[in-house]
């Protein structure tokens, strides 16, 4: 049964999000939430892993509050899936376990 | 003696170097406090975690425990599903030589089946 | 379900505290059970009945402690994480001969056990760190 990883540092700065694509899974999901927002962006360190992982069926979000807060409304990963809490709450559920990296 | 049949599998994963901050020794401090629940317990090193099985540490000088003399005494509390992401050992430039005990060391693709195992990730 | 937390970070200094805060509203808002909030680490100093921001900022003791009123929930800070960074109750001021304490309730010291408990305990335990 699929993991969800959470992530909430940038990729600019450390090393979190790289680290959780070392080990992801192809049927696990990925949220991007406070700084991890910074991960979406089509410049970030990881974009380009990020684009490999979506093409393996990983789906991948962000916590909506976090990129408006962030001012991150363009130049984002198009594959990447604005959320709110509510449907966070229900991608933990759908996942047997939940690995924060921070 | 454990009743395996409803323990729940929960891994504990050490992703940061010891010394600088606190969260290495907290992970230890949980894992023993976990070693009373007779639950299936694993502990994995990643990252900058494995920098805690290194050889030599003489932390007393800077007046802190030694994380590293923790570690020969986990098998004394049942925890044996001891691991490490042998990614990051080579490339810190560590090998099982310098190492304070024998861990298991995985691929990436073993971590996430690992993973994918547990009932509970606890991260630290 | 059935969901534990456990928060790391100290309230402030990161958003991680801010975040488990509205993650653990939605749950109870979507009708989950709450087991245990379990404080650790630096996430201690969430208990602090000292925390005094500015008027026009959020107050995330309160904040919690109302949450916590509201719904029953179990705020349970380490009790070895908390003497280390001078987060105290009425008992550990009395025991360790300090002139004051600040732990506020709801928010009450025990041991690791707990954070273990509410593992086995719990459908979901979710980690926020800093």
């Amino acid at each position: 049964m699929p993991t969800l990883h959470i992530v909430n540092k940038s990729p600019f700065s450390q090393q979190a999000l790289l680290q959780c694509l070392e080990v992801i899974g192809c049927n696990h999901s990925l949220i991007l939430i406070e700084d991890g927002c910074y991960g979406g962006l089509k410049t970030s360190p990881a974009h380009m892993q990020l684009q490999k992982i979506v093409k393996k069926g990983i789906k991948i979000y962000a916590l909506k509050d976090d990129l408006r807060a962030r001012g991150l409304n363009s130049n984002l990963l198009e594959e990447m899936t604005p959320i709110n809490m509510n449907e966070m709450v229900e991608l933990c559920c759908q996942h047997r376990n939940v690995q924060s990296w921070y | 003696m454990s009743n395996r049949k409803t323990a729940k599998k929960l891994l504990f994963i050490s992703r940061k170097a010891p010394y600088g901050c606190a969260t290495a020794k907290e992970c230890l401090d949980a894992l023993l406090a976990a070693s009373a629940y007779e639950q299936d317990l694993g502990l994995l090193f990643m990252g900058d975690g494995v920098f805690q099985l290194k050889k030599e540490q003489q932390p007393e000088a800077g007046r802190q425990k030694n994380i590293s003399a923790t570690l020969p005494v986990l098998s004394m509390y049942d925890i044996k599903d001891i691991y490490l992401q042998a990614s990051a050992l080579a490339e810190r430039g560590l090998t099982a030589d310098d190492l304070v005990i024998p861990v298991k060391a995985l691929n990436n693709n073993d971590i996430r089946e690992l993973m994918e195992q547990q009932d509970q990730l606890l991260s630290f | 379900m059935k969901f534990s937390l456990a928060i790391y970070a100290a309230p402030y200094s990161s958003q991680a505290s801010a975040t488990a805060l509205k993650f653990t509203q939605t749950l109870l808002a979507d009708g989950h059970e709450v087991y245990r909030v379990f404080f650790y680490g630096d996430g201690v100093h969430n208990g602090s009945k000292l925390t005094s921001p500015p008027q026009d900022e959020v107050n995330l003791y309160l904040d919690w402690q109302v949450l916590a009123e509201q719904h029953s929930l179990d705020l349970v800070v380490c009790i070895a994480a908390a003497l280390r960074r001078g987060i105290l109750d009425q008992s550990e001021a009395k025991r360790y001969e300090k002139e004051f304490d600040n732990l506020g309730a709801p928010f009450e010291l025990s041991g690791l056990g707990q954070l273990v408990d509410a593992c086995v305990n719990s459908d979901r335990v979710i980690t926020f760190g800093a």
